[in-house]
């Protein structure tokens, strides 16, 4: 089966000042459509790097970035955008909800992006929030939820364009356990039943029982995959 | 509209009517200082501009309306002789002193002219007409003044350099640049008003026949009558309007006050605006991160502004009609035509667009890796 993401020989590399830092050594890793794997490893280890490369919002120093198969580090700026677009969903650690905007408008503003505004975005928007169990919570605002609400809103919106793959920053880091634990089942059941990749970077050992795999990296290495 | 856009501009009302409030002062301040200087600009040449005639002779080295030298009344024959002039009439602009019913003294600018042409008279006669002043010892004057000038009524008794005079009309709109006002009355009354010999006059009008060119027969009448100076209507009304408001320093004044109000406004928009989008620079950056193209994120942050530009612009010309209104009873007149509403409405847009644009500047340059940081 074709990846929905493969990573070969990344490299990347930032320029503090007159020292090069190397954030990721040479980064190999593929996730299957449907496999959830979770990235592990101390702080400054790469996980935020590589996941913000897989979601074609960082160039690679070096290496092979494909998207269901496509070369995405060959693209200029202009056509990244289109890219996250259709083949990437992002959840965020601070939800990063538009708080002018309802759990609805939230929910479809990528439909709105990919210019397909109108009743048809915002049926599927209610039909996710019914999926992420937040029915009746359409039109409130980010202001107006719990932690753990917002979240799934943020899940029901990386769904909404039906994307290849689901990268989720600490999705966890800023709720209560049970909260937690409810968001990670949701992004785990939605992204299994409609066949999207998930990678989740997480300090949360918990997080791992909702994943396939995980993968440790270090000093910018992958040091060891791990079946779950 | 992006929805977006929208809702941001409605979610946020502190910090929206903060922007507001910015452009409605930018606004008012700007047609305030504006319509002043037209105001002061029309009221300086506006008995020039409705005189009806469209040559002015006047005695050599004429600077502006209200102070000329006396010329001889033969100018006027001559001017009659000269080929392309159809008609002329002697017209008498001096200043002097009236005296109230009460016996308060103030002076006036006396303009005496023909009131069977009506040639340098008045207009927007509210009370009265001009054949009134056919009779002797009458004078009209405008109803802005009448306070001043003590006049309770028409009919009222009045004495202009010790000699009789009884107010037969009123005038609507005719202010004066300066605070003295103008006392229109025949030409024969103002002779003896202003203590004019018989055989001189300030200024003779000419008009001239169709199809005559008044450059043409402008040069004709300096040829003929020497040692004066004729001017077009247009550029009488420009000298003088020069005069008053560049020679005095009191028209750069007015500019420049406009000019601050405009640059502390823009300044005050541009803060404005950019805070807002600096506040929201996190969704912005979730936006591009998302997928959002640069055009879309801009096309949120520039209707924004518009969307602003336009609430500011009927709130700022509302609250500036206002602050006209109740200005009206003052001696300044604030004039707002519907070029300068045109104006100050692209004006603004201009305003808040430019101050978006550099908040724009800002969103370019966000990395949407930003979204990853906490």
């Amino acid at each position: 089966m074709e990846a929905a993401v493969s990573i070969r020989g990344v490299h990347k590399t930032y320029d503090a000042g007159a020292v090069a830092v190397s954030a990721l050594n040479g980064v190999d890793l593929d996730v299957r459509p449907g496999e959830g794997v979770m990235l592990m490893g101390p702080s400054g280890s790469g996980k935020t790097t590589l996941l913000s490369i897989m979601g074609c919002i960082l160039r690679p120093t070096r290496g092979s970035v494909r998207i269901r198969g496509r070369e995405i580090t060959v693209l200029s700026e202009r056509e990244l955008p289109r890219i996250r677009l259709r083949h990437v969903g992002f959840v965020f650690q601070s939800f990063n909800l538009f708080r002018a905007l309802t759990a609805e408008e939230n929910v479809a503003l990528p439909l709105e992006l990919a210019g397909k505004a109108g009743r048809e975005a915002r049926v599927r928007a209610r039909s996710l929030l019914d999926a992420v169990g937040l029915t009746k919570r359409a039109q409130a605002r980010p202001g107006e939820m719990s932690g753990g609400e917002k979240q799934r809103v943020a899940i029901a919106r990386a769904l909404i364009g039906e994307p290849d793959i689901i990268l989720a920053d600490e999705p966890t880091a800023a709720l209560d356990s049970v909260a937690g634990r409810g968001v990670l089942g949701v992004l785990r059941e939605l992204s299994l039943a409609q066949g999207r990749a998930v990678v989740i970077v997480s300090h949360d050992n918990r997080a791992s029982a909702f994943v396939d795999r995980v993968v440790y990296l270090e000093d910018g290495r992958i040091v060891g995959p791990e079946g779950t | 509209m992006p929805l977006l856009a929208r809702r941001n501009l409605l979610y946020d009302k502190a910090r929206f009517a903060v922007t507001l409030a910015g452009i409605v002062f930018a606004i008012v301040l700007v047609v305030i200082q504006l319509g002043l200087f037209i105001g002061f600009t029309v009221a300086t040449s506006a008995v020039i501009d409705h005189s009806g005639a469209d040559l002015w002779i006047a005695a050599k080295g004429v600077q502006y309306f209200e102070v000329a030298f006396p010329l001889s009344e033969r100018k006027l024959y001559l001017a009659l002789g000269t080929p392309g002039i159809v008609s002329a009439d002697k017209l008498i602009v001096r200043f002097t002193a009236w005296r109230r019913p009460d016996g308060a003294e103030t002076n006036v600018v006396v303009v005496g002219f023909n009131p069977a042409t009506g040639a340098g008279g008045p207009w927007n006669l509210i009370a009265g007409s001009l054949r009134d002043l056919e009779i002797a010892d009458t004078v009209v004057v405008d109803e802005f003044y009448r306070q001043g000038l003590g006049v309770r009524e028409l009919g009222e008794q009045v004495e202009i350099n010790n000699r009789r005079a009884r107010v037969v009309g009123l005038t609507r709109g005719i202010r004066s640049f300066t605070t003295t006002p103008f006392v229109f009355t025949s030409f024969k009354n103002a002779l003896n008003y202003t203590s004019t010999a018989e055989d001189q006059t300030m200024y003779v009008l000419a008009r001239t026949g169709p199809g005559a060119a008044p450059e043409e027969v402008k040069a004709r009448l300096r040829e003929r009558l020497g040692d004066v100076d004729v001017f077009t209507r247009q550029e009488f009304s420009e000298r003088t309007r020069h005069y008053w408001l560049f020679t005095t320093g009191a028209g750069i004044a007015l500019l420049v006050a406009a000019l601050v109000g405009l640059m502390v406004g823009c300044v005050v928009v541009a803060q404005t605006i950019y805070a807002t989008t600096v506040d929201h620079l996190r969704e912005f950056g979730t936006l591009k991160a998302i997928g959002a193209s640069n055009s879309y994120v801009y096309s949120v942050i520039v209707q924004q502004a518009v969307w602003s530009a336009v609430a500011g612009y009927g709130l700022g010309m509302g609250a500036a009609f206002g602050v006209i209104r109740l200005s009206r009873g003052a001696g300044a007149a604030i004039l707002v035509p519907w070029q300068l509403t045109a104006a100050i409405f692209g004006l603004t847009l201009l305003m808040c667009v430019t101050a978006s644009l550099v908040s724009v500047h800002r969103v370019t340059r966000l990395d949407p890796a930003e979204v990853f940081r906490e």
